[in-house]
């Protein structure tokens, strides 16, 4: 990024510099339409590759809709000055979960009021607290249904209600104000996540007649496989979930809930957890997938530090190349080719601070 | 907009009249630009018994001293000796009308007691003047850290075409040999002719001598319980405590002059500018060209230097993020924030107390602050109180002042949100008419 560069979007040919910083400064602003934002896509679409698209992520807001406490709904304006920055614009932006603290009717309207805000097409994925007081009744009355799919440019995506509770029941739309009970991550009263026999037949159902050659994204907000039961990154079908996935080529699973990135490959199925808005967690005691790359420990004076949005590029082969976009530090991308090397190609940075 | 912007003119013009050359008495001659003449200037600072650079400032911990001092440019006499001279030498501007002394004012605490400082013909820029007290614990230089060190950073207002205006640093170096004073001064600090680099190295140590650490603050904390009166005490327990000004504004034996030398958006003025537009503007004008004079350019001529830190690195987080400033010696160095829109210390504790002015990119640690009249009036005399013995005369002065405006004009009081009885960020979201809900 140093050094001159072409000029993008403007033919100023014979301009000189101070001439041109004269034009700038008379406050010409009608020059600056291009691809000139701090997003701007390192590699923009190349002709004859047109189907290499991105979409970006939010994830994990965490509102409570308390003006006492507003961190958490300035870092959800934050991400969505961020998107809305993004230059060229996402296809879409997935919201990954937990809009809401305590899933309050209150803090979803006012989430699903803040992504009103957001320019290109949002794609909701439930979480395991925008489903804490109802079952996620509030939730499907505001965004839908929350397992769905559709096709864009090629790739199948795939929404799943990854958070659902073992014993939960068949149907959760039956089981209004059932879920109960500490917020705590930890406590093990909770049951376990799972996608759920119902949850399944429609993922299998979703993917019916793709071919196994379309790349497949799949939108979770608990991640598919299982690394720590304590604070519920953990799903307890995952494996027969996964057989679901394992027939196709290139499967990428993108989920939120652990509030930092972590990276994982099994089989041909790749696992990518995204950055929060509300705050960063640390590193689970166990299960850290070895796909993950070290992170510095984040600044606990600076509360945006370890937080931040991500965005997804798709190439036209179906490679997905997922970048992290902290708020205190340089992006970080974790490319497809490092997930199918086993991570010898591509080494992301390494931390500068000790971790947990 | 025009609005804001009227009320932003009027209240420019009003600081400047309030505060133009407060520090200084009535019956002061002004020189060139507005500033105190250059012979008042060194009178006074012979005064203010300043180090000849035989031996490291008082009031500093030699550890810190040590770790501040630059491989090559080991403090020495001679050393800064050619650098106060070369301070207030206006022959080094094109038109001989600026030195550094014209907006680093002696007699106005190292400052020029405006909001923006003026340079050659009479050129208004956009930032605020930061004292030049201190500076041996303060890098990178600049409200945007534009510059590594001091030594870089004091050759580049020479050549700014808005402050001393020079074509080129050769222009100033063939400027210093035909000076006849000058090859001699060189050679004997540096052993060898004037260059830019030493230029540079010779400002930053005598600039390093400017060391104002002696305030009832520091006789306070070394033991002497009556240095402090009650009401600065409980100011300095809300610095530290409630009013979280520590967290960037660390007082300790690391952080001797109270900046963590890292930069925050703390929405100063936020309110007035559109960051977005102003961030492609700005990458646009950094495709073409960024050197260090490019960027000192749009700093200090363009509304693009309302992005800040962000200029610099050109890194999302950094959009509207200045440098914290030293709290050391505040009482005497108004009006405040990079654009000096400020007043007094009362409007900074205001700004502050209702959690900044929201925008996308505020520091995530500024949040308001529910602070009472009371506390604020504790608050402000405790930053007083950080003001050395030396410059008690100005901080009287400011004292009064700053006391007396504060009773009838606080532009940055906002109780409502202080109180968090209003979110700031809820009128990005609802209309105007209902944030209040």
């Amino acid at each position: 990024m140093t050094g001159p560069r072409a000029p993008r979007g403007i033919d100023v040919g014979g301009v000189d510099r101070r001439a041109f910083l004269r034009v700038v400064s008379a406050g010409v602003a009608g020059l600056c339409a291009g691809g000139t934002g701090p997003f701007a896509a390192p590699d923009a679409p190349t002709p004859g590759r047109a189907d290499a698209f991105r979409f970006a992520v939010i994830a994990d807001a965490h509102l409570s809709v308390d003006p006492r406490n507003d961190r958490a709904e300035k870092a959800l304006l934050r991400a969505v000055a961020d998107v809305n920055a993004m230059d060229p614009q996402p296809d879409f932006v997935v919201f990954g979960g937990d809009l809401a603290r305590d899933g309050r009717k209150d803090a979803l309207a006012f989430g699903a009021r803040i992504l009103k805000a957001v320019k290109a097409p949002v794609r909701m994925v439930v979480g395991d607290h925008d489903r804490h007081l109802d079952g996620g009744v509030a939730w499907r009355a505001l965004f839908g249904d929350d397992a769905y799919a559709w096709t864009h440019k090629g790739v199948r995506f795939v929404v799943v209600n990854g958070v659902r509770r073992v014993g939960e029941g068949a149907s959760s739309a039956t089981r209004d104000g059932a879920i109960q009970g500490p917020l705590h991550a930890d406590d093990r009263r909770w049951a376990a996540f799972e996608v759920g026999e119902e949850g399944r037949a429609r993922l299998a159902a979703h993917l019916s007649g793709v071919t196994k050659e379309t790349p497949v994204v799949v939108l979770s907000h608990g991640p598919l496989y299982k690394l720590h039961r304590g604070w519920n990154l953990w799903t307890e079908d995952a494996e027969t979930v996964q057989a679901i996935l394992a027939p196709f080529d290139r499967v990428t699973v993108v989920h939120a809930h652990a509030h930092q990135p972590l990276a994982h490959r099994i089989g041909r199925i790749d696992f990518h957890g995204m950055l929060a808005t509300a705050f960063p967690l640390p590193r689970p005691p166990e299960g850290v997938p070895p796909l993950t790359f070290p992170i510095d420990r984040p600044n606990p004076f600076n509360p945006a530090d370890g937080c931040g949005i991500g965005w997804v590029r798709i190439a036209a082969d179906g490679t997905a190349d997922v970048t992290h976009a902290w708020w205190n530090r340089e992006p970080t991308t974790v490319t497809g080719r490092r997930m199918r090397s086993g991570g010898v190609e591509d080494p992301p940075p390494r931390a500068r601070r000790s971790s947990y | 907009m025009t609005f804001f912007r009227g009320t932003f003119g009027a209240l420019a013009v009003f600081a400047t009249s309030v505060w133009f050359g407060l520090p200084s008495t009535p019956q002061d001659a002004v020189g060139p630009h507005g500033a105190t003449p250059i012979d008042v200037q060194e009178r006074r600072l012979d005064a203010l018994r300043i180090g000849d650079g035989s031996a490291m400032p008082p009031g500093v911990d030699p550890e810190m001293w040590k770790i501040h001092q630059p491989e090559d440019n080991a403090i020495d006499p001679a050393r800064v000796a050619l650098g106060r001279k070369l301070f207030f030498d206006a022959r080094l501007s094109r038109d001989a009308s600026v030195s550094c002394a014209t907006c680093h004012d002696v007699v106005r605490g190292f400052g020029d007691a405006r909001p923006a400082s003026e340079g050659i013909d009479g050129q208004v820029g956009r930032r605020n003047a930061p004292p030049t007290m201190n500076l041996f614990a303060v890098a990178p230089a600049f409200w945007d850290g534009r510059s590594a060190t001091l030594e870089v950073q004091a050759i580049q207002p020479l050549v700014n075409p808005i402050e001393m205006g020079m074509p080129s640093h050769d222009a100033v170096v063939a400027k210093l040999k035909d000076i006849p004073e000058y090859p001699p001064l060189f050679r004997a600090a540096y052993g060898r002719d004037p260059n830019i680099a030493d230029t540079g190295r010779a400002l930053a140590a005598f600039q390093r001598m400017l060391v104002f650490l002696g305030a009832p603050f520091d006789r306070w904390r070394g033991g002497a319980a009556d240095a402090m009166s009650e009401s600065e005490r409980r100011g300095f327990a809300l610095y530290e405590g409630k009013a979280r000004c520590a967290t960037c504004h660390p007082l300790n034996a690391s952080h001797p002059v109270g900046t963590d030398n890292l930069f925050h958006n703390t929405g100063v003025s936020a309110d007035k500018r559109d960051f977005e537009k102003l961030v492609r503007k700005v990458l646009l004008a950094l495709d073409y060209g960024n050197s260090t004079a490019d960027v000192d350019h749009l700093a200090l001529a363009t509304d693009m230097g309302e992005l800040g830190r962000f200029v610099v690195t050109k890194r999302r987080h950094d959009i509207g993020a200045f440098r914290t400033p030293q709290v050391r010696n505040v009482a005497v160095t108004a009006p405040y924030m990079h654009d000096g829109s400020m007043a007094t210390l009362w409007d900074v504790v205001d700004h502050y107390n209702k959690g900044g002015i929201d925008n996308p990119f505020l520091d995530g640690g500024i949040e308001a602050l529910a602070l009472s009249e009371a506390e604020i009036d504790d608050l402000v005399a405790f930053l007083f109180a950080l003001t050395d013995d030396r410059l008690a005369g100005p901080k009287s002065k400011a004292r009064e002042a700053q006391y007396e405006r504060s009773r009838t004009v606080r532009p940055f009081r906002d109780v409502d949100a202080a109180s968090r009885r209003r979110s700031g960020f809820a009128s990005r979201v609802f209309d105007e008419k209902d944030a209040g809900k």
